[in-house]
């Protein structure tokens, strides 16, 4: 027994470091997800508008949101944007992937294009796209004039605006996406299209039903990822038209958004975006349930 | 009927890499060849063109008299093997097997029949809802020749399919490749590094170096008459001894050997002088086993090395700065550092010219 005592101690000692690692973690943590998920927790059952003292309504927040017309409409905006956002990402991502995944030429260069807008500010993308989609002066309108085609109110219409939003936000997103396909294509043994071409398979038919099935782990996550990405739209409507015309670009985020900061009614935006968690929850174990195959029985 | 011909066939890859090197060489129909030869020689490439998995750098293939350079591989009626089986991971046991048949838009019940004919010949019958992750290594390397049967393809081409095994499955599954192919009837070609499995399983055997076809031969001739230093080099286990030297008056004159070589040598030797003789372990014999030998030369060395094998000894011996080895039985009475007198049988010397290895 004794002679176990200096044996406990080093142990300790060793526990004691490994804490000491991981704290900058734990503080990062505490502050800045613990303590907001809390707060904004308590911030549901409550109204506040910052300068003031808090005012205990109950679940009176969830009451006004089921009878808030502009929250359901927020919603469904958002999905009419997913709608299109994530098979178009999805669609797009992969083809380019297969393309960067052949042997041609500037294939380094080409990977570091696709992921460029990734990586630049969603602010600069978004003015940029704004002057695209001009109606008056944006290029897409001048290049169709010049077909002799007539003007699209890209942004200015209430059908067309986020189908825009849905374009462009596809066009930001999709080098993310094209590197995780990539290394799933990549994953993919040689000998399986090999075997599959000696089985007799096209080239059509060993990416149905050889590469689509092999990857679905990956298709999985790029869906998982961008519906959860596609319900945060926020920046895009903010900056291009602010959730117009008449609300038609308005997202859950960018309602939620207007609700705290113009309007300071922190609680029950705190109460729309708990209501927005367990909406992308409850579509994500919809999608798993639909997109994932099991590979291993 | 499938017979199989390569003629002067070359492949070299954007590196430079020549992996084949005019191989000429003739598979006969149901004839179950295999190709051995050291990792990297060129054994799979060869294979893959066969297959139309790589294209040629020249030469032509031909499949039953038919020129096959440009035919696509869907088109070639072959079947290959892999060394890592190659399995659709996604499907069952049974979607493997019917995958090649569905694309060739077969009806349903000859599916069935044929997926469970296979799967009946390899004993698989009961795996067939399974997918390959729930499967054996053993059980995978079935699968991936059943996938290979059910199509009943004219060839065969089977890729090192036992070397990811243990020792004991790869014994038993050699013997049930060699018996799938009596039964089968088919025409095989098979390549290993493996030249157990080369000797046991080969009706003929093409020993490949370099991109190069050494040698091909039935298993017998090729062990007790290989063509150069390489093949003699390369086929036997433990390998052949040998010794640089020169021939002078008929008697061979290396550094710390002497022998003189037999009648069936003597007007061959005329022309070269410089030479390496070979000499396989198991023919030289310790004295003391009388051996009853008509032609043989007596050699005293030190033994170095004693090796127990249960069954014989390996013994590594050394005369002068020559050493070579033996395998005698398991009585003999050696211990490290003795010398001992050992008999080379002369009527099994094997003689290569120096310079070109070539058999003299
Ligand atoms: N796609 C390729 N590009 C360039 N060189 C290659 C390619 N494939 C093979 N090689 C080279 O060609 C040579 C023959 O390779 P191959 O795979 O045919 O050898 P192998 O005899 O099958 O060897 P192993 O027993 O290790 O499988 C090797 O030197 C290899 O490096
Ligand atoms: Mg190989």
């Amino acid at each position: 027994m004794e002679q176990r005592t200096p044996i406990q101690t080093e142990k300790e000692k060793g526990d004691r470091a490994g804490y000491l690692f991981v704290l900058p973690y734990i503080i990062f943590f505490l502050v800045f997800t613990a303590y907001p998920l809390i707060f904004s927790f308590i911030l549901v059952f409550h109204r506040w508008n910052i300068v003031g003292p808090m005012q205990w309504i109950g679940l009176g927040n969830f009451a006004t949101l089921l009878h808030d017309p502009l929250f359901w409409k927020s919603l469904w905006n958002t999905a009419r944007f997913l709608i299109i956002h994530i098979p178009l990402q999805i669609a797009v991502a992969l083809v380019l992937a297969e393309i960067l995944n052949q042997h041609i030429r500037f294939r380094g260069f080409f990977r570091a294009a696709f992921f460029l807008p990734v990586v630049i500010s969603g602010v600069v993308v978004t003015i940029l796209w704004q002057q695209l989609y001009s109606t008056d002066t944006g290029l897409i309108n001048l290049s169709l004039s010049k077909l002799g085609l007539s003007r699209v109110p890209w942004l200015t219409s209430t059908t067309l605006a986020m189908p825009s939003i849905a374009i462009m936000a596809t066009w930001k997103n999709v080098g993310f996406y094209v590197v995780l396909f990539l290394a799933g294509l990549q994953s993919v043994p040689r000998n399986l299209y090999e075997v599959a071409e000696l089985d007799g398979a096209s080239k059509i038919q060993q990416f149905l039903k050889i590469t689509i099935p092999v990857i679905n782990p990956v298709v999985v996550l790029v869906v998982i990822l961008s519906t959860i990405n596609g319900f945060s739209l926020f920046i895009e409507p903010y900056v291009m038209t602010s959730g117009g015309p008449l609300n038609s670009t308005l997202s859950t985020f960018l309602y939620i958004y207007k609700e705290a900061f113009s309007f300071y009614k922190m609680g029950y935006a705190a109460s729309m975006g708990f209501v927005l968690a367990a909406v992308i929850l409850s579509v994500v174990l919809v999608q798993r349930k639909i997109v994932e195959t099991d590979t291993y029985t | 009927m499938a017979h199989v011909l390569l003629k002067n066939v070359y492949k070299i890859f954007d590196n430079q890499v020549v992996a084949a090197k005019d191989v000429t060489l003739e598979v006969k129909d149901r004839e179950f060849m295999v190709w051995v030869g050291p990792s990297g020689c060129g054994k799979s490439t060869i294979l893959r063109l066969i297959a139309g998995l790589e294209s040629l750098s020249r030469g032509e293939i031909y499949i039953d008299n038919v020129l096959i350079n440009h035919i696509p591989p869907k088109d070639r009626d072959i079947a290959m093997v892999f060394q890592n089986y190659a399995l659709y991971p996604h499907m069952t046991v049974y979607q493997n097997l019917a995958f090649a048949l569905k694309l060739r838009k077969r009806s349903k019940t000859e599916i069935d029949r044929r997926v469970r004919e296979a799967a009946d010949i390899l004993g698989i019958g009961d795996l067939l809802h399974r997918k390959p992750k729930a499967l054996s290594g053993g059980e995978r390397q079935r699968v991936a020749v059943g996938r290979a049967i059910v199509r009943q393809p004219k060839v065969f081409l089977f890729d090192e399919p036992l070397s990811n095994l243990d020792a004991k499955l790869r014994v038993q599954m050699r013997a049930e490749i060699s018996k799938l192919h009596s039964r089968l009837e088919a025409t095989m070609i098979y390549v290993t590094h493996d030249q157990v499995e080369a000797m046991t399983m080969g009706e003929r055997i093409a020993v490949i170096q370099d991109g190069i076809v050494q040698q091909i031969e039935i298993p017998l001739n090729l062990y007790n008459s290989p063509a150069n230093l390489f093949v003699a080099g390369f086929i036997g286990s433990p390998p052949m001894n040998v010794f640089q030297g020169s021939i002078e008056n008929n008697t061979f004159v290396g550094k710390d050997i002497r022998v003189s070589m037999p009648q069936t040598f003597q007007g061959k030797l005329e022309r070269t002088t410089e030479v390496v003789l070979g000499i396989r372990p198991e023919d030289i014999h310790d004295i003391s086993a009388e051996p009853r030998l008509s032609e043989r030369s007596i050699v005293r060395a030190t033994a170095e090395v004693i090796e127990l094998m249960g069954n014989e000894i390996f013994l590594y011996l050394r005369k002068g700065d020559t050493p070579f080895m033996t395998r005698v039985s398991p009585q003999t009475q050696i211990s490290m550092g003795e010398t001992i007198d050992v008999i080379f049988d002369l009527s099994k010397l094997h003689l290569f010219d120096r310079e070109t290895g070539n058999r003299i």
